[in-house]
């Protein structure tokens, strides 16, 4: 019998191949008790590989850091799929000024925290990574590393102070524009829903038995 | 039905709210290459220093070993910026680095005789299996998870290091073959056939924590109406 090879069965075992490709091992599986042996214990060893879990403590501060952004872009992309669903954009309402003031203390505020935050962690970072990094190899490394972060840490102190402020000022003027995008989505969807309610209602009319969505019998 | 951009949200906006959240590996590194982009490079840190922190634990059996190799892969990564291909992908030219420097410590490791490969695969096996032949077990007694972790830890280390990094990039980091082979410059068949042989020796490795498992379920199979059991 020919029988494929080990690389064949990876790929079999990790999912990296087509559908035919597939079929074809599968077929043969079915046919061969030694591969399908092989494969069996492949796919032993493999399932016994996930005892040895590691603790998450890194990735749960990534996450947590990656938080305010994450909310964004997911309040983001709930109001872009509301907007295409409802399909239809009108222009832009009156309360969008409104919503704006309303909101913008508050927005300044949380900015002002989470830029304060990123840079002081980026700094630690630095910081620890320069102190507990030991060996003469890996200090001629650091030494140029270090050298940008400890210049800019102490000698341009107040550099970092005012490129935070612009940085914060820029950023601050792209969150305004997407929330005003999408404050302007979320009413237009909404004014969207209500038309294609309209809509809905008078097809109802029109339709024999009031049901839009009856069955033809 | 088609959203009416003029109106709405244009194209250009739409691409200035995503550059917002996301700007790629590549893009990060370039201007940490050509500007010295500090943020830049925190945000590389960010993104990456979990799964490397993960991959020198795995290949170097080592947590707190691990962390001072991660730093190190970063601190490299900065030193080497101009070495960067910006054509190329960039966890390609990290997973190399870090990889590299987890082979240079174990090799730094076993000439020292800190620890050698056999030693710490085969004490790490051999405290479990002691375990599980000193007495019988009982049919509701299950391996511990931290005791099974302990085993596949000390199973891994006795791999040959190229065979190791295969199996770790693959199965615990999920590459596919053909990113590996990009990692180690080597053709994706021996990437794959490296991996088939690293499967059959941790199969042989593990075969006592394979054989208790059987016996455990063969035994609560017979009981009449047993718990669940992992
Ligand atoms: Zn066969």
């Amino acid at each position: 019998m020919n029988h494929p090879n080990p690389e064949e069965w990876m790929s079999y075992l990790y999912d990296e191949i087509n559908s035919q490709e597939r079929a074809s091992l599968k077929a043969h599986l079915q046919t061969c008790p030694d591969c399908a042996a092989d494969l069996g214990e492949w796919q032993a060893a493999r399932k016994n590989l996930d005892a040895w879990r590691l603790p998450r403590a890194a990735e749960r501060a990534r996450v947590a850091f990656a938080a305010p952004a994450f909310k964004w872009a997911a309040a983001a992309a709930i109001f872009l799929c509301a907007g295409f669903w409802a399909g239809r954009v009108a222009s832009a309402p009156a309360n969008v000024e409104k919503v704006r003031v309303a909101i913008e203390p508050q927005l300044r505020k949380q900015l002002r925290q989470e830029l304060a935050q990123e840079f002081h962690e980026a700094l630690d970072r630095t910081a620890t990574a320069t102190l507990a990094v030991a060996g003469e190899q890996a200090r001629t490394l650091l030494a140029d590393y270090a050298t940008v972060f400890e210049r800019k840490r102490i000698a341009e102190n107040t550099a970092i102070a005012s490129a935070l402020d612009k940085l914060g000022q820029q950023r601050f003027a792209d969150y305004l524009s997407l929330k005003k995008d999408l404050d302007t989505v979320a009413v237009n969807a909404d004014a969207g829903f209500r038309s294609t309610e309209q809509q809905l209602i008078q097809l109802a009319d029109y339709t024999p038995g009031g049901l839009p969505y009856s069955h033809p019998k | 039905m088609v959203p009416d951009w003029d109106n709405g949200m244009r194209p250009a906006r739409f691409a200035a709210l995503r550059s917002l959240f996301a700007i790629s590996d590549e893009q990060a590194m370039w201007r940490v290459q050509m500007q010295e982009d500090e943020a830049a490079f925190a945000q590389l840190v960010r993104r990456w220093e979990g799964p490397i922190q993960r991959l020198c634990t795995r290949m170097t059996g080592d947590a707190h070993r691990a962390e001072d190799l991660t730093q190190e892969t970063f601190a490299r990564v900065f030193a080497k910026r101009k070495d960067y291909q910006p054509n190329g992908k960039f966890s390609t030219w990290l997973w190399r680095i870090a990889l590299n420097l987890c082979c240079d410590e174990w090799r730094r490791r076993q000439r020292r005789h800190e620890l050698s490969l056999d030693d710490t695969g085969r004490e790490a096996a051999a405290s479990v299996l002691d375990q599980l032949t000193a007495r019988e077990p009982a049919p509701d007694e299950s391996l511990d998870g931290q005791e099974r972790g302990a085993l596949v830890r000390g199973a891994l280390l006795q791999l040959p290091e190229t065979h190791r990094a295969v199996l770790v990039l693959r199965h615990y980091e999920n590459l596919k073959f053909r990113e590996i082979a990009a990692v180690l410059d080597v053709p994706e068949g021996t990437v794959k056939s490296r991996m088939a042989d690293a499967l059959t020796k941790m199969s042989q490795l593990l075969k006592p924590m394979l054989g208790h498992e059987l016996l455990k379920n063969l035994k609560t199979q017979n009981e009449p109406k047993g718990h669940l059991t992992i």
